[in-house]
């Protein structure tokens, strides 16, 4: 279910979703964008797939305390990396700079 | 409005048409690259997924360097296959003692190649009295009691292992008359034929070299190489089929070596040293080999399979690491970009002429000085802590080695399946194929600063689960513990009735 290319062709067309809607939330909220903030928007998108993936993958085989470890600090990392980054969308984005 | 309108005349629904159109775009390139994937992709080889050889995926000829990989830097002996050999070495040593040998005697009067062995090995000579005193005797007594536990285990692995006396069969005849004739094993009994007195010719060694390396993968082996066969690290005395246990000359038609690898089953291999098993990693490898020997004999090519157990004229790691399948790790074994420590080898020695491969560099000897994993792990202390291989010289070249004595020692204290193999499970390359370790692999392979080597060597030591070395061995000191739990097929809590005592649990 989770393998193949089936899989796959959904979850690019989620990507794409994201990517639609990724714009017009920014607009919504007044966030001015440009490709730094993207780009920031995007790393952390990623890092928060990262966070998921990796310690599943761990313990899918076997190697269940690295998972929980690994698991736990990206998501300290993604929470403090993911409010540093809203502050700074909230405050430099909507001074348009 | 009018002027707002007219500034950015782009509506939403502009954007979310085209979105919608982009993603339509991506949709069928995606079905395209799916289609694509599905097609190429070796796990549709239903029954054969395995035997197509798409896990020597490596690109090798980036990090390879011509040879030799191994250089004298003392004067070269070639392996004791009595001595160095530590089955063989203890055994007979084992039978010397059985018959009266006593420490105060001398090693002289354990006759030769075992004295002049043990002069040049002194500490060996007590670990391998402790082996034949303490370690079988307490061994034998364990099996007893746990051996319920290890059932389940133990015939996985004797499943595995129970045709290695008759296939392939084992030379009679020395190399100079067995590697030309081909046996037909049948119902009615053995018969030879003599191979092809002209060999097909090929068009090129290149050719030739191509052709092996699609055959053995399509016989069972995942990873293969061609190298030039060394002297030096073919065995000292006792060659098979030659009914003599003295030295020997290598035959001329042994100029090329073929090597072939298999991984261990991968949900096993962690949890040695207690329900793992090399059998099964012996049984494929072996197949491999045999098949290959009788294909390169029915195209007229003399050839002469060297495989597990104990069916050899060499030692392999050296010459799979001169084939390129990999490098020598701190634990000794040959550690290979695709499948870690986790190999298992065979030999072919032959005549054709090849294109040969070239030994690869990929990092592990820099890896393995910072790691020593496997050595914090091995219960016997027999892997070294020291910085780096320079000074550990063996025979007269220069590399990573282990103390065989001590290894033995835990080798035979473990229960379940025979062996150890934890600083092959335990070994941060030994790694299943997929993204999480491909980007690790592929990240540290390209960081000239060795931050990232740093970084993994710091992950494997403080965030994976590290057991105490003592907790290896035999009650009351340790729990005959697994490097991770059994995989639930193996653990014969889960299958049988009764009431079965699990060391493992502890207390």
């Amino acid at each position: 279910m989770f393998q193949g290319g089936f899989f796959w062709m959904i979850m690019g067309a989620l990507f794409v979703l994201v990517g639609i809607s990724a714009p017009i939330w920014m607009e919504d909220l007044k966030i001015k964008m440009n490709k730094i903030r993207w780009t920031l928007l995007i790393l952390w998108f990623l890092f928060v797939l990262l966070t998921v993936a990796s310690p599943l993958t761990l313990i899918a085989e076997n190697e269940a305390v690295a998972g929980f470890h690994i698991g736990l600090i990206f998501l300290v990392l993604a929470i403090i990396s993911g409010v540093a980054l809203w502050r700074y969308l909230l405050t430099a984005g909507r001074k348009g700079v | 409005m009018a002027e707002s309108s007219a500034k950015t005349n782009f509506s939403r629904r502009d954007f979310l048409k085209i979105g919608g159109l982009a993603g339509a775009a991506l949709t069928v390139a995606g079905t395209a690259g799916a289609a694509y994937v599905t097609g190429t992709d070796k796990d549709t080889y239903t029954g054969y997924e395995s035997f197509e050889g798409a896990q020597q995926t490596f690109p090798r000829e980036k990090y390879e360097f011509d040879g030799p990989a191994y250089s004298p830097v003392k004067k070269v002996r070639r392996p004791g296959r009595y001595t160095d050999l530590v089955f063989m070495r203890v055994a007979i040593f084992g039978e010397k003692f059985k018959a009266g040998w006593k420490k105060e005697d001398g090693v002289d009067a354990l006759g030769e190649p075992l004295a002049s062995w043990y002069k040049e090995f002194p500490d060996q000579l007590d670990l391998d009295i402790e082996c034949i005193t303490k370690t079988i005797p307490n061994a034998e007594k364990d099996h007893k009691v746990y051996d319920d536990y290890f059932m389940l285990a133990d015939a996985y692995a004797w499943g595995w292992e129970d045709i290695f006396a008759f296939y392939p069969a084992e030379p009679t005849e020395p190399p100079e008359i067995s590697d030309f004739k081909l046996t037909h094993n049948t119902p009615m009994g053995n018969f030879d034929t003599p191979i092809r007195e002209t060999p097909r010719k090929f068009k090129s060694p290149k050719h030739a070299s191509e052709l092996i390396k699609k055959i053995a993968h399509r016989y069972g082996a995942t990873l293969v190489g061609i190298t030039k066969l060394n002297p030096d690290f073919c065995y000292d005395l006792g060659l098979r089929g030659s009914g003599n246990m003295g030295p020997w000359e290598i035959p001329k038609h042994w100029k090329n070596a073929i090597v072939v690898g298999v991984p261990h089953e991968w949900e096993q291999v962690l949890s040695n040293p207690a329900h793992g098993t090399s059998y099964d990693g012996y049984n494929r490898v072996r197949n491999v080999s045999a098949r290959l020997t009788g294909f390169l004999k029915h195209l007229g090519y003399p050839s002469r399979s060297h495989h597990p157990p104990y069916h050899y004229d060499l030692v392999v790691p050296p010459i799979a690491v001169e084939a390129g399948i990999g490098q020598i790790g701190r634990h000794g074994f040959v550690i290979c970009p695709e499948t870690g420590a986790n190999i298992r080898m065979a030999v072919i020695t032959t005549n054709l002429d090849m294109e040969l491969d070239k030994p690869i560099d990929f990092g592990v000897t820099e890896f393995c000085n910072d790691c020593a994993v496997c050595a914090d792990n091995c219960p016997s202390d027999a892997i070294s802590h020291a910085d780096s291989p320079k000074g550990m010289t063996l025979r007269g070249y220069e590399h990573w080695f282990i103390d065989t004595g001590k290894c033995y020692n835990f080798w035979m204290q473990a229960m379940g399946p025979l062996g150890c193999r934890l600083c092959l499970a335990s070994c941060p390359y030994t790694r299943r194929n997929n993204w999480l370790h491909n980007v690790a692999k592929a990240v540290d392979i390209n960081d000239p600063t060795g931050l990232v080597n740093n970084a993994l060597v710091f992950m494997q030591k403080n965030l994976f689960e590290m057991k105490k070395p003592q907790e290896y061995l035999r009650p009351p000191n340790g729990r005959f513990a697994g490097y991770r739990e059994a995989p639930e097929w193996l653990q014969s809590e889960n299958y049988f009735t009764g009431d079965i005592l699990n060391p493992q649990k502890g207390g």
